[in-house]
């Protein structure tokens, strides 16, 4: 009896649940994977023992977004550096690991760089707000050196945790180097986004006279 | 015992015999089995007192009731008896004439990794090596490589290692099939970038023969890379701000990434290559990750000169890329030197040019420190 009950059960249920994800508000769709972006976040950045399971199933949505979000606030010539890094690196730092012997799944890997990139994120972010009320004071570029830096540690130390235990013992520092590299290069893309204050200006942008006379010899940096 | 009978048939009696088929009653039959029984155990001992001997029992002696219990202790004991021979020719060939294509053949056949395998194989090729037989550095040739042994002194085969990695099931278009070209660990790539600050002795070939990798090229070069670009803005931004009354705006230059990534890329692609192909057309025995290797490492000395050149001072910039330039074009010509056996004097010629072209590299990266931040003549080129 039981078990007639149940069969009947299953298949008055499976259609509800179709007709549930069509039928569900907008944002509860949105919502559902912004939270798993979040929690997978959470846990890349602050790990913890079951850290790995979370990122079994990755997903390239973090990435994406972040990748988008840092060219956005870094602006003008330095969103297509920072796209160029970031595509060619994550397939660069999967494919390094992957040769050196690592049991560690492709995607995975990409997953796991990409969302270790959000800390630089939030170091462009702040670079961004403290620059507006310091402008072009020469000692301010010393606050972005140290956020930069901190945006960099925090990357490199959360993504090292997870790729280390992926390649042999003997090998970790050959895996994780290119990590360290990595970062490096979108940390220092933070760090000399420091002359745009407040503006969208490019990094070549005159701001005063000096060696930019040449008038009609438009710098490949004068305009984007 | 009659001749030409087997020892157990003839053993029971007619007597015993009716005993086993139910033609004798019940009370006869129960006594008769009991010393059936007890004989037959008698005769199972002699039997396999026999059979240890190696003398071998009829085939008839495994159909009488004794002979069943016989036949079956007989064939344990056979097969006892085998494996102990094959226990005795195994430590034979340990010990004694090792044939090493028979025995690493017989543990390819087995495709398990017994606990005896890797102290073997460590046997094998130490010998090996004491024969002169170490395999050459191919392109191609992952299966034949690496070999694991201990340091011997400080000269030979400290890089060598066992094939951890399987090769045999990927193929051409695998990821997993070029895992030979990147078979070293942190010791090994930091001894070789410590080779490549001293020229002499001239045996960087003679120690990655048979384990070359690309982790080193390809990562320094990269590194190379983004510290010119890197530094070379840096340098100019420190120079401006212990110069303020120069008149100069200090812009970030972005072109010296470009700059540096198509010089470097571009020379660690092109040039080896012409190199090797030319090595071959000389006949030498040169393998393409090897020359790679070598010029690849051979790039680790200005790495450090480039973060040296953070002093602002354009003197030193000339003096350090200048030392930095010689000591790498010397260590890179100085092991090609041996690889001249045939052809001198055309051989000679390749190995000036190699110096030149290196060289020039070498000394051209002083234009990341040098300049006023952005040369407006080139950049229309």
């Amino acid at each position: 009896m039981m078990q007639n009950m149940d069969v009947e059960d299953q298949p008055a249920q499976a259609e509800p649940t179709k007709m549930n994800t069509l039928d569900e508000p907008v944002l509860s769709t949105l919502w559902r994977d912004i939270s798993r972006v979040g929690y997978k976040l959470f846990h890349v950045l602050i790990p913890r023992g079951y850290s790995e399971k979370a990122l079994r199933d990755w997903d390239l949505w973090g990435p994406l977004v972040f990748c988008l979000a840092l060219a956005l606030v870094l602006g003008g010539d330095l969103a297509v550096q920072v796209f160029i890094i970031v595509a060619l690196g994550s397939i660069v730092i999967t494919l390094n690991s992957i040769l050196l012997g690592g049991k560690v799944s492709f995607f995975q890997s990409v997953c796991l760089v990409g969302y270790c990139i959000f800390p630089i994120l939030l170091a462009a972010i702040i670079c961004t707000f403290v620059n507006i009320p310091l402008g072009s004071k020469s000692w301010a570029i010393f606050f972005n050196i140290g956020f930069a830096a901190g945006g960099f540690v925090w990357s490199v130390w959360a993504s090292v945790g997870f790729l280390s235990a992926a390649v042999p013992d003997h090998r970790r520092l050959l895996a994780i180097y290119p990590v360290i590299l990595f970062y490096a290069a979108l940390s220092w893309l933070v760090l000399i986004s420091y002359k745009q204050t407040g503006g969208r200006g490019t990094i070549g942008g005159s701001s005063s006279s000096g060696n930019s006379t040449t008038p009609t010899n438009g710098t490949l940096s004068n305009g984007l | 015992m009659t001749r030409g009978q087997s020892p157990c048939v003839s053993y029971f009696t007619n007597k015993e015999r009716a005993a086993t088929t139910a033609e004798l009653p019940l009370f006869q039959r129960n006594k008769t089995l009991k010393n059936m029984q007890e004989r037959s155990f008698k005769l199972e001992q002699a039997c396999m007192d026999l059979v240890v001997g190696g003398l071998e029992t009829t085939n008839s002696c495994g159909r009488s009731l004794a002979g069943e219990i016989v036949f079956d202790n007989r064939q344990k004991q056979q097969q006892h008896y085998i494996m102990s021979i094959r226990y005795q020719k195994l430590k034979e060939e340990e010990e004694g004439q090792f044939d090493p294509s028979v025995e690493f053949g017989n543990r390819a056949a087995q495709s398990e990794e017994s606990v005896a395998g890797p102290s073997t194989e460590k046997k094998f090729d130490f010998e090996e090596f004491h024969l002169g037989t170490a395999p050459a550095g191919k392109i191609g040739s992952p299966s034949s490589q690496t070999t694991n042994s201990q340091p011997i002194g400080d000269h030979t085969f400290e890089e060598s290692r066992v094939g951890e990695q399987p090769v045999a099931s990927s193929r051409i278009w695998n990821v997993e099939y070029y895992r030979f070209l990147f078979n070293v660990n942190t010791e090994d790539v930091r001894s070789r970038c410590k080779r490549t600050l001293k020229p002499f002795p001239n045996d960087f070939f003679h120690h990655i023969e048979s384990n070359p990798d690309l982790w080193g090229p390809f990562w320094i070069s990269t590194t190379l890379v983004f510290t010119l670009a890197a530094v070379g803005n840096i340098t100019q931004w420190i120079k401006f701000h212990f110069n303020e009354t120069s008149g100069f705006t200090w812009n970030y230059n972005e072109q010296k990434l470009n700059v540096a990534a198509f010089l470097i890329y571009t020379y660690m692609g092109v040039i080896p290559s012409l190199v090797w192909a030319v090595w071959k057309y000389l006949q030498a025995d040169l393998g393409f990750p090897n020359v790679l290797c070598l010029y690849g490492y051979s790039m680790f000395i200005y790495v450090p000169v480039s973060i040296l050149c953070l002093i602002p001072s354009t003197f030193f910039h000339w003096i350090f890329n200048v030392c930095g330039a010689m000591a790498s074009t010397a260590f890179l010509v100085l092991n090609f030197y041996p690889i001249l056996s045939t052809n001198k004097k055309f051989g000679f010629v390749l190995i000036v040019l190699i110096g030149v072209l290196h060289f020039a590299l070498g000394s051209f990266q002083v234009y990341f420190f040098v300049g006023q931040g952005k040369l407006s003549r080139l950049e229309m080129l």
